[in-house]
């Protein structure tokens, strides 16, 4: 089996490596991904999806109906790329493809589209039903495209997944989680300005104490230059505070801390107000949807023991792929996942599968393998398989 | 009759092409590169018009399925409702149905008022008694009602017991009534046949099961792959693989190997692997010689064939010492020479086509 799935995704390996290459070359922050949703649209349609949609906010759905409809595999990939900057073009470099979004991840969503596209060629039945994503908004940390999708465009097809991949970048390792973080406003309110800018200074140095003198690489809090926006009455600081919650932490219980603790920098008797709350945005997607985003994504792990984990593992082991499970690192704040949504809102087992490098995300010379990305067609698909194809015991594609 | 067959291996359609009045075919060929439906209309329409170039029509054509199940118990005339019936069965020979399927709509649109025979491998099994089709399981309780044993080169062995009678007859022997039909395939199969009516098979749900193969394992303990999923934490796919790909007589040998190379050659590399081969038919000869409560006649089939040069003689020996040196005793042996394609056209022009 794994053979036919290797010639066939030989095959595709062109229609891969220049389709990944439009994808990098086509902008598309978060809120800007319209470009891209038509380019992934198409691709869909080209290759043969039994159905795809575009829901209200932009994702754009793809999907192959099995023989039956016990199992749903969800397979998802965001089209925006973080944005710090300018938009990085694509060029090629041997096998190397640079861009904005190269590894985070447009290599792992051409990888999971085209994977629907080698189960489809390979003419391999499926039990259940695959369901291939690329959703809007992840990278602005609002989760907004996958909540969507989860909330009313699936149900609204009657999908329910029971299972997901997400094609961020993992080096083509198998990994089920990551840290979360969460960005605080600390807001410093008082009729004095004095005492307001005081307070607030306080604050900001006392959170660059703690971020020079960390002693890990990865990134545990990060605090941004307070700013003061014009209030009727009195003055008004803001400091916007990123911090990393691990799989225990509570929301609440890290924003009530914080509270106290900064309420301790506060000079005694001084007359000023101090509240913490998560960062809230107002944003609109490229569908023109209004929605408010809450800056905070939180920690998630798969159980390690999940049959999802172990088979995936299985899978890879006999298709001639063996990977390891593991899981990212996020060594600076604010990156993240949509696992922490499916897993912890939705409890769908979830873990990563994905070419690209984690530590390649965000960077300006940000770029992925070409080859990584065929790769990843194939250890997709035939994880797709092993999870809701039809098991091939006994036979094999020549001889009979 | 213009007759054209195909027949899907690993993806790639292998064509001949029988001139009416024509027993062999007269041109030939395989369909590389293509991967489904569209390649294979396009690679079908150059097909078409190459018959048309040299003068031809083609009259039918007939293709080759690796399973039917309880449904496919004939050769069948394809019909509207053909694709449905068999997408039942997909589940049952994943690798192979759902690409015939689609390799069968593709003739369909390119050789539109053509007749179009299917001809499955199971179907000469389709009535074997139930005590050799049964397996000991509670097959309801564990939701699998259609588990049941067949063979795998039934197109072979029904060619290959044909010949034998015809053979026979001209010669004038009595009709050989208990045959032993050895397939020397990549998958080798022994079928014991009592009459025209096959009463025991070596293949089992899947092909996996029986004689051991160039890479399959064949018979095994059910223990072993019980082993595989605790010691080594495998999963279905690596069993799969390993039983399928990396095992019989490659597996035994430590490369890959042919099973002619494996009967034929002298290499002392290669002497288990041929012992093992010849012990374990030499067993299944004689199960189904107990099933047939004697033996009249050995016949050879499948690509292999050729091989029963060497086979055929080891063999005779064996079951004639077995019959505790009765050197009376005789054992006719004939060997088949047609590939599939032979066997195929030989269908269309002879065998009625029943739809049940």
């Amino acid at each position: 089996m794994y053979e036919l799935l290797r010639m066939k995704n030989s095959g595709l390996r062109k229609d891969v490596m220049a389709f990944t290459q439009e994808l990098i070359d086509t902008p598309s922050p978060s809120m800007g991904e319209k470009d891209v949703a038509d380019k992934v649209a198409k691709q869909m349609d080209v290759l043969g999806y039994h159905h795809v949609y575009r829901d209200e906010v932009g994702n754009v759905i793809g999907v192959i109906h099995g023989y039956e409809q016990n199992n749903t595999l969800l397979l998802n990939s965001h089209m925006d790329t973080y944005q710090a900057g300018e938009h990085h073009p694509m060029r090629v470099e041997g096998n190397r493809i640079y861009g904005t979004g190269a590894s985070d991840c447009k290599g792992g969503l051409a990888s999971q589209i085209f994977a629907g596209a080698l189960l489809l060629r390979s003419l391999l039945p499926l039990r259940g039903t695959l369901v291939v994503t690329a959703s809007v908004a992840e990278e602005n940390g609002a989760g907004i495209g996958v909540r969507t999708l989860m909330d009313q465009t699936l149900p609204e097809m009657g999908l329910r997944p029971d299972y997901a991949i997400l094609g961020e970048p993992t080096n083509l390792g198998l990994y089920y989680g990551h840290d979360g973080w969460m960005e605080m406003d600390i807001k410093v309110q008082g009729a004095d300005p004095f005492q307001v800018d005081n307070a607030a200074r306080r604050i900001y140095r006392s959170y660059e104490d703690r971020t020079k003198h960390t002693s890990s690489q990865v990134n545990e809090v990060e605090i941004h230059d307070p700013v003061f926006p014009r209030e009727s009455e009195g003055r008004v600081a803001v400091l916007r505070v990123a911090k990393r919650m691990q799989i225990a932490d509570q929301a609440q219980q890290i924003l009530t801390k914080t509270e106290r603790d900064v309420q301790l920098l506060t000079q005694p008797g001084s007359s000023v107000d101090v509240s913490v709350g998560v960062s809230r945005e107002q944003q609109i997607s490229y569908a023109g949807q209004e929605m408010q985003v809450q800056r905070i994504t939180n920690a998630w792990a798969t159980d390690p023991f999940d049959p999802l984990i172990d088979r995936s593992r299985q899978v890879l082991a006999a298709a001639g792929s063996p990977s390891c499970p593991g899981k990212w690192q996020l060594d600076r704040l604010g990156m993240g996942t949509a696992g922490a949504t499916l897993l912890n809102e939705y409890n769908i087992p979830t873990i990563g599968y994905g070419p690209g490098h984690e530590e390649r995300a965000h960077r300006s010379d940000e770029w992925v393998d070409g080859e990584h990305v065929v790769q990843g067609v194939y250890g997709t698909a035939a994880i797709a398989h092993g999870l809701i194809g039809f098991p091939v015991c006994g036979w094999t594609t020549d001889d009979i | 009759m213009n007759i054209m067959t195909l027949n899907l291996i690993s993806s790639r359609v292998h064509y001949h092409f029988f001139p009416s009045g024509h027993f062999e075919s007269q041109w030939s060929g395989c369909m590389e590169n293509a991967h489904g439906f569209e390649d294979w209309r396009i690679g079908l329409a150059e097909l078409r018009q190459r018959t048309q170039n040299g003068g031809h029509t083609t009259e039918a054509i007939g293709v080759r399925l690796v399973h039917g199940g309880s449904t496919f118990r004939n050769p069948w005339l394809v019909t509207a409702e053909t694709e449905v019936e068999l997408q039942s069965l997909s589940a049952e020979a994943p690798l192979h149905i759902p690409a015939t399927i689609e390799l069968i709509r593709a003739i369909r649109e390119t050789y539109c008022n053509v007749p179009l025979f299917l001809f499955f491998e199971t179907s000469f099994f389709a009535d074997m008694p139930e005590r050799e089709c049964h397996y000991a399981l509670d097959v309801n309780s564990l939701g699998m009602p259609n588990l049941r044993r067949y063979g795998y080169h039934g197109l072979f062995h029904e060619a290959a017991c044909a010949m034998a009678r015809d053979c026979s007859h001209k010669q004038g022997f009595c009709f050989p009534e208990r045959c032993l039909s050895i397939c020397l395939e990549t998958r080798p199969e022994i079928v014991a046949v009592d009459g025209i009516q096959p009463v025991m098979v070596s293949s089992g749900t899947t092909p996996l099961e029986g004689l051991p193969g160039q890479t399959t394992a064949g018979e095994l303990d059910a223990g072993i792959v019980m082993k595989l999923v605790r010691k080594k934490k495998w999963g279905p796919e690596q069993i799969n693989h390993a039983l399928t790909m990396e095992s019989g007589l490659s597996g035994i040998a430590g490369r890959p190997v042919r099973l002619d190379e494996v009967l034929e050659s002298d290499d002392p590399s290669l002497r288990l692997a041929r012992d093992v081969f010849r012990h374990r038919l030499l067993l299944a000869c004689g199960s189904g010689i107990a099933v047939l409560g004697g033996l009249d006649a050995i016949i050879f089939s499948g690509r292999y064939a050729p091989s029963a040069h060497y086979l055929g003689p080891w063999l005779q020996e064996r079951l004639k010492r077995a019959y505790q040196g009765r050197s009376e005793l005789v054992i006719h042996e004939y060997t088949l020479s047609h590939g599939i394609d032979r066997i195929l056209a030989d269908q269309i022009r002879w065998r009625p086509i029943l739809n049940s």
